[in-house]
């Protein structure tokens, strides 16, 4: 039975990988057809997200999403700007922002707010556990020192005899 | 105390002062008696006390004497107790004991202060006494101490002519039964006035024997009176002995005399010197006899079987004279027995059907299982003289006389492996199963019996064979050598004594060791069995310790005295590990210090209560455990953090990246939250 499982080939993931990127430049093209500037404006304004998606090759593309989440939210003001110029003046408006250098510094700082996060988010977290760590060994250590004070070395014995 | 002499007349607290040496020799007792040891009195010697005269400080008239029991024997304690009680006519008068010290192998030894009883009736080679004067003066007196002593549940076993007083009294003039108690029972008597079964036993192990073995003494010793000599006085004992059990003993006794005695006293003779004691003449019969109502008697014979077994060239005509023989030879006795002839023999000669069949049985017991040559000559000489006493290689004694057997000869290590071995090869059963049926108090005997097997078979202190010889012999002074040479026959007496010994002795050693387990566990009567629990632990552990001072404790708690320094200091230093077996070091520090300060006060059932408190050692057993299982528990705690600190950068790597990923989330919601809000 187990052979056979081993037997079975399994489909190349890179293979499904090579699909949704088909699917996705698809869609795009699509969407682009429709809503040109949007596009844009998404593809160069959250460059720093795909390109932390592709770096990333963690489990849970951790880095991605933080960069993403933040990415998103700098050009979020941008993208409601476009949306609400409306009509033929939006690839105007696409090409003002794009030329805007503080756009790019809001987009591109907030992506970097997030790289910010991802990296030192486990600093922070390892100190805080490591804190509370030694603050408890601390606690026990003086609970065993009472413990030896009071009833003596043998209790620390690794295998403490009954006393008859 | 007796009855003779109340201590109202002495001084207050005279009662307790110890014998002390007085110059001159003398030896004061009781803060009253002066011994006088320059002043022997050998007329009232007995061959196991030596008699000394003594001035009664109060009433310098009063003739006192003393008996010095120097010999390391076992006393008569039942016949001592009731004499304490009240003293019985007839008899010698107690008037007061203690025990001294004396030069003698055994260190202080008890002496008996009794009245002076008057001459001695008689020392052999005498011109005979008339049969009047021996109605009158020894017979009638003698049974009227001997009903009292029946009367008592008790007998004499004393009765001989150099043991008889003449004494005056108001009534006139009679004998006076001499010393009894100084020995075990019928110690002193020679075989020649022991019924054959008692001659038959060790001296020392005779045992209290029956009124109807008095009687017989009383027979032969009025024959002696009679003649004015001791009959077969040439004769050794063992053929006397042999002689008594080939002819019996009327007939051995009388011989080939020529009948010059009155017809009447040739009747008590036959009567009181038949050897079967049931046959015997008890009191009543000779009573009557002196009451002139005569009964004619025929002398006692021997129960001569139908058929002759010969055993080493020599016929044997009675089953009491072939078992002799056996035992006396037993490699030989073991091959004959297992000889088909003694079979049939035994089927055709041995009178009761009961018996025959046992020893039958016995003989197919053994060939199933090959016993010891002594073993089954031993039983076999039960079934065939049921009432001659259990002998065993050279232990040859009745059941009540096992105890004063031991006791004589405890020192003798064949004496004990022999009682051992008796017991557990459960003689003293069969020889129960050989007796008449219906005997009430075989039951109480059997009981007795079953409790020896058991003390045997258990190891540790207070039980084995000192157990046993403590159980059997009341009365017998403890034999420990951490107390001799202090008489201790009282349980009272034993902590005074290691209280003196404690100042002596290296206290290296347990103020217990096997004889006084035993000694305590037979006599104390509060409940000490826990006690022996703990000393059956190995030596130097807190158990034992405790063993030892609840021991003793509870000694002093029902006994006194009071205050014990030097045995309460001797104790303390044993406790150590009592003390280090509690677990609480504040605990520990405080019975240290607390103990040390109450074994100065001399109070054992104080330390005991402080060190030895059971609820006190059972709550720091819990608090133990509840602290180990925490300090256990802490350990555990501690290794697992540690294992977590080790996985830190990893942790921290899984837990950051997810913290970062809710965090950016949240941060990029409401950002995104604000600027809609403003849109809106």
């Amino acid at each position: 039975m187990a052979g056979r499982k081993a037997g079975i080939k399994r489909p190349k993931q890179r293979s499904g990988i090579g699909l949704w990127w088909v699917i996705a430049l698809f869609v795009l093209v699509v969407v682009s057809a429709f809503a040109l500037p949007t596009v844009i404006l998404l593809m160069l304004g959250l460059l720093p997200a795909w390109v932390a998606f592709i770096v990333d090759r963690g489990p849970g593309k951790a880095a991605g999403k933080c960069v993403m989440s933040l990415n998103v939210a700098g050009a979020a003001p941008y993208l409601v700007n476009l949306w609400t110029a409306g009509g033929a003046g939006q690839m105007d408006n696409a090409f003002i922002i794009l030329t805007d250098p503080s756009a790019w510094l809001v987009m591109y700082g907030s992506a970097t707010l997030g790289w910010l996060i991802y990296f030192g988010m486990p600093y922070l977290v390892g100190a805080i556990v490591e804190m509370r760590a030694e603050g408890r060994k601390g606690q026990l250590a003086k609970l065993r020192k009472a413990i030896v004070v009071e009833w003596g070395e043998e209790i620390a014995g690794v295998l403490p005899q009954q006393k008859k | 105390m007796t009855a003779v002499e109340k201590p109202t007349a002495t001084e207050p607290g005279a009662e307790k002062a110890p014998a002390a040496p007085l110059p001159g020799g003398e030896i004061l007792l009781k803060g009253r008696y002066r011994l006088l040891r320059e002043a022997p009195l050998p007329a009232y010697d007995s061959p196991t006390a030596k008699a000394y005269a003594v001035k009664d400080n109060l009433h310098p008239e009063r003739p006192l004497f003393a008996h010095v029991c120097d010999s390391g024997l076992p006393l008569r304690w039942p016949f001592l107790e009731q004499q304490r009680q009240q003293n019985m006519r007839g008899v010698l008068q107690l008037v007061e004991e203690e025990a001294i010290e004396w030069p003698s192998e055994q260190g202080m030894c008890p002496v008996f202060i009794y009245m002076q009883p008057g001459d001695p009736l008689c020392s052999f080679p005498a011109g005979p006494m008339t049969v009047k004067a021996i109605e009158a003066t020894v017979i009638a007196p003698a049974i009227e101490a001997l009903r009292q002593l029946e009367a008592l549940d008790l007998t004499h076993r004393g009765i001989r002519p150099d043991n008889l007083f003449m004494a005056e009294n108001k009534e006139g003039a009679g004998v006076l039964l001499g010393d009894c108690v100084s020995a075990p029972s019928a110690y002193n008597q020679p075989v020649l006035f022991e019924p054959i079964e008692s001659a038959l036993a060790d001296p020392s192990g005779r045992g209290r024997g029956k009124i109807a073995d008095d009687v017989y003494a009383l027979g032969v010793t009025v024959l002696a009176l009679l003649l004015g000599d001791l009959p077969a006085k040439d004769v050794d004992k063992e053929a006397i002995l042999k002689r008594k059990i080939l002819k019996g003993s009327y007939n051995f006794l009388m011989g080939k005399r020529p009948p010059t005695l009155p017809l009447r006293m040739m009747e008590f003779l036959k009567g009181t010197l038949h050897d079967d004691s049931q046959k015997r003449w008890g009191l009543d019969q000779i009573e009557d006899w002196l009451d002139e109502r005569r009964t004619h008697e025929l002398p006692g014979v021997p129960n001569i079987a139908p058929h002759v077994f010969t055993f080493r060239k020599e016929q044997h005509i009675t089953g009491r004279s072939l078992a002799c023989a056996f035992l006396q030879h037993p490699q030989e006795g073991a091959k004959a027995i297992r000889e088909s002839r003694f079979e049939s023999w035994a089927a055709r000669s041995i009178a009761s059907p009961d018996h025959a069949r046992a020893v039958a049985e016995e003989i197919l017991k053994d060939r199933a299982a090959l016993a010891s040559a002594e073993r089954l000559v031993a039983r076999i000489a039960i079934l065939l003289d049921p009432e001659a006493p259990i002998r065993y290689k050279d232990f040859s004694a009745p059941i009540d006389g096992f105890g004063s057997l031991l006791a004589s000869r405890f020192s003798d290590d064949s004496a004990r492996r022999n009682f051992s071995e008796i017991i557990r090869y459960q003689l003293p059963q069969l020889w129960l199963s050989a007796q008449e049926p219906g005997m009430a108090k075989n039951r109480k005997i059997l009981q007795r019996l079953h409790r020896l097997q058991h003390f045997l078979n258990r190891r540790g202190l207070g039980f084995g064979i000192e157990r046993c010889l403590y159980e059997l012999t009341p009365g017998l002074r403890c034999q420990s050598s951490l107390v001799l040479p202090r008489y201790c026959a009282n349980i009272s007496e034993l902590l005074p004594a290691l209280e003196a010994a404690a100042g002596e002795l290296e206290k290296l050693v347990e103020p217990i060791d096997s004889h006084i387990a035993a000694f305590v566990a037979s006599r104390f009567p509060g409940k000490v069995d826990s006690f022996l629990v703990s000393l059956a632990s190995s030596a130097g552990s807190a158990e034992r310790a405790l063993g030892v001072l609840g021991m003793l404790a509870s000694l002093q708690d029902r006994h006194g005295p009071a205050r014990l320094a030097r045995l309460a200091g001797w104790v303390w230093k044993l406790l150590p590990p009592v003390i280090g077996s509690y677990h609480n070091q504040a605990l520990r520090r405080r019975l240290e210090e607390e103990g040390e300060k109450t074994a100065g006060q001399g109070s054992l059932v104080a330390i005991y209560n402080l060190v030895g408190n059971p609820s006190q050692r059972r709550a720091d057993q819990r608090a133990y455990a509840i602290a180990r299982s925490q300090f256990t528990r802490s350990l555990a705690e501690t290794a697992k953090l540690d294992r977590k600190l080790k996985g830190l950068p990893l942790t921290s790597l899984v837990l950051g990246q997810m913290f970062a990923v809710r965090l950016s989330i949240l941060i990029a919601l409401v950002a995104v939250s604000l600027m809609i809000s403003q849109y809106i």
